[in-house]
């Protein structure tokens, strides 16, 4: 099996192509996503009742199916009940709902992980809860935070290649195209693949340089005695 | 990792990695030159197909089975050779990886030659010849011929003849003026293009004629033929390039049985129509 | 195209044979995945460069690439590098579980991290051997806290399960794929297929949950 180097020569416009929109959909769904998912953690700890209960429910449902799924059905099924999207369009908004459930997950867990004594402590010293959420738990927790976030950051983009099912011109779906039309397996899927590589790299990257900085944060805070460790 | 402090040089260490893993690899992958598969797929009483079983009636799924015309003519050669049938449904963009792999012996599913791909692949005499019918929805007074499709979003199959043909078709329109097409969509298969016809996500599919009587059958008045693009396309068998003793075996097969008969009877069977087969001359300059 | 529940209904048994596989898939991937990333927190922590910068490519390279090519990598590249045939059900579980792996050893790492430094000199001063302050000490506390992240990585692999079709696994999502072509149905079944995995998904997610409860009891510990 040779590799056979001019065929990523020849298909590499296209190629460039399928990355920018997929660099593009993902830079709009993963802050969309992060902006959902706060409101989703909100109503889920709410202490509202139904709210929680819905809340949960749908949660349930976006993380329990298969993004593939979830895709399939806007796509296919709510054109039949008048709601006909762009590909695109369609792509975006369940990549943002599928991040934003994850999201708000991690955002939850990470409150939760904050141990109950901070809380406990500032409401007897009279903190209102505002207060308590953005100074107390807030700072202590985005060390559980910002890992798992990463984690599902990498994953939404990776994901982002299931939209290709939808004839999302991304670079899965370019991958596939060119595949199509040279039969060149090896070298295309080196290529994206390699590709991907990269992008999931530089994220991981910049997310590291935004945890160390907050790190760094906390220990300054920790050094000045402002917040004990109690472990 | 390595290199915290210098994002390209760690960028560059992964690049020159994996590079160096892939080399590795394919130079490792060297075809076997063994004495000939079709000497050992007797030897061995065993020929492993690979099939993309989504096209009606050329090759399709009925009650957890592979039928179709094409499954017809592989129980022939099956049958011929004396050997066990081993065959693998499996979608279109596992196929090609799958022969060049030596996963299987022979794709045995309707695959349309071009000039890349004969490079890559060995073709066999076609088993049918079809044309890309543009389809729409019966309700439509929009488009009443391929020339309307201007401004329009039409949808066919990634990587399948209607693709090419489409394709061409559209250079064609923008060289008399027009505008070409809105969005060209490429789905996985030629179904799901289907329902996104019936609920208004694309304008027009593009479909092999014989795709469109399965359809027609299945959902009767639902959609209608308004023209055809491009040429007819010959719809051929795969083996690797380096198999042609089972290519040879299989043309073979096809002008036996299209001599006395057995082939279109099948096609008549399936197709509804008979096509003429050719002794060959069907592919591109330069292929196996 | 109206929507027809009997034909919903009528799919399901069908696509229960696919949803066993699936089922088989994600569980043996997940168990596998598990091995795999303890093997990785291990070469991480050798003192030992290259067996440790070993590891860190393998899960570069597992959590940055997408798992269809990986699939592909392994069902189609490997065995002619090793000389030995994989059958799609094995490759594609193996693949699984390289790729799961990868990730539960960051979970793992983390979980081990959590850990206070308190236990592991404690558990030094009192001379206790490498192998009990492992076996007994930190490995049942971290099993416990990391469940829920392995709950979820369970559910992934549940969720990654249809990429296995395109290498001839008929598992739900190809099941699915050949009623809808058959049928031309594809909102009822995609619709059967979406609450099967849901069933799928929900009962492993309740079952670990139960799971959690009952080794809190077992330990004693919040």
């Amino acid at each position: 099996m040779d590799f056979d180097i001019n065929i990523i020569l020849k298909y590499w416009p296209i190629i460039f192509e399928g990355l920018t929109m997929t660099l593009f959909i993902c830079a709009i769904a993963l802050p969309i996503g992060l902006i959902l998912s706060t409101g989703v953690c909100v109503i889920r700890m709410s202490q509202n009742r139904i709210l929680k209960s819905l809340s949960i429910a749908f949660i349930e449902v976006i993380r329990n199916t298969p993004f593939l799924i979830q895709v399939f059905l806007v796509f296919y099924v709510l054109p039949f009940y008048g709601f006909r999207m762009k590909p695109i369009l369609a792509g975006i908004c369940c990549l943002s709902i599928y991040a934003s459930v994850y999201f708000a997950e991690i955002i939850r867990g990470a409150i939760l992980s904050v141990p109950k004594h901070q809380k406990e402590a500032a409401q007897a010293l009279g903190l209102s809860a505002k207060q308590i959420m953005l100074k107390i738990i807030f700072p202590q927790m985005l060390g559980y935070l910002i890992p798992p976030m990463t984690n599902m950051g990498v994953t939404i983009i990776k994901e982002s290649s299931v939209l290709s099912i939808i004839t999302v011109a991304e670079l899965t779906y370019y991958s596939q195209f060119v595949i199509g039309k040279a039969f060149a397996p090896v070298e295309i899927f080196s290529l994206v693949g390699l590709i991907y590589w990269i992008i999931t790299a530089l994220f991981a990257f910049g997310m590291k340089i935004i945890e160390n900085r907050y790190t760094y944060i906390s220990i300054i805070e920790k050094a000045n005695g402002s917040i004990p460790d109690c472990a | 990792m390595f290199f915290s402090r210098h994002k390209a040089l760690n960028v560059l260490l992964k690049a020159t990695v994996t590079i160096a893993i892939l080399t590795f690899i394919t130079v490792f992958i060297q075809p076997a030159f063994a004495d000939g598969l079709l000497t050992k797929i007797k030897q061995n009483k065993k020929l492993v197909v690979g099939t993309e079983a989504a096209l009606e009636p050329m090759e399709f799924v009925k009650d957890g089975k592979i039928i179709g015309y094409g499954k017809d003519f592989l129980d022939i050669i099956v049958a011929d050779l004396d050997v066990e049938l081993v065959q693998h449904d499996l979608p279109f963009q596992g196929i090609i990886p799958g022969l060049l792999a030596k996963k299987f012996d022979l794709v045995a599913t309707s695959v349309a030659p071009n000039a890349d791909r004969i490079k890559k692949v060995a073709y066999t005499l076609p088993l049918a010849a079809v044309n890309s019918d543009i389809v729409v929805l019966a309700k439509n007074e929009d488009i009443k011929s391929p020339y309307d499709l201007n401004g329009k979003i039409v949808a066919t199959q990634l990587s399948s003849a209607p693709q090419s043909m489409l394709e061409k078709f559209n250079g064609e329109l923008k060289a008399k003026g027009g505008t070409g097409y809105k969005q060209l969509a490429l789905y996985q298969a030629f179904p799901e293009s289907y329902i996104a016809l019936a609920n208004g996500q694309v304008d027009a599919i593009c479909i092999a004629t014989i795709s469109f009587a399965a359809l027609n059958k299945k959902r009767p008045g639902m959609y209608k033929v308004i023209g055809s693009v491009g040429d007819p396309v010959w719809f051929c068998w795969l083996t690797r390039p380096q198999d042609i003793d089972l290519r040879d075996y299989i043309n073979s097969m096809i002008l036996k049985s299209r001599d006395n008969g057995k082939l279109y009877e099948l096609q008549k069977k399936w197709l509804g129509t008979v096509q003429e087969i050719p002794d060959g001359g069907h592919l591109p300059s330069g292929a196996f | 195209m109206d929507f027809d529940i009997g034909h919903l209904l009528k799919s399901i048994p069908l696509m229960l044979k696919g949803a066993l596989i699936t089922f088989e898939i994600s569980l043996i991937g997940a168990l596998l995945g598990i091995i795999v990333g303890f093997i990785l927190v291990l070469m991480r922590m050798t003192p030992l460069k290259p067996i440790k910068y070993l590891a860190e490519i393998y899960i570069s390279v597992f959590r940055g690439t997408p798992l269809l090519l990986q699939i592909f990598f392994i069902y189609y590249a490997l065995p002619g590098l090793l000389g030995i045939d994989l059958p799609p059900f094995i490759a594609g579980v193996l693949a699984l579980s390289l790729n799961s792996g990868a990730f539960v050893t960051e979970v793992l790492r983390g979980g081990i991290g959590v850990i206070p430094r308190g236990q592991f000199e404690g558990a030094k001063a009192l001379g206790l051997k490498r192998r009990v302050i492992w076996g007994r000490i930190i490995l049942p506390q971290v099993f416990i806290m990391i469940l829920p992240p392995l709950t979820n990585e369970l559910t992934m692999l549940v969720k990654a399960s249809p990429l296995l079709s395109v290498i001839t696994v008929v598992e739900l999502t190809r099941t699915a794929q050949q009623i809808m072509i058959l049928t031309y149905r594809p909102v009822e079944v995609m619709l059967a297929a979406a609450i099967l995995y849901f069933v799928i998904c929900f009962t492993l997610t309740r079952l670990t949950y139960q799971l959690k409860g009952r080794l809190v009891l077992i330990s004693g510990r919040q």
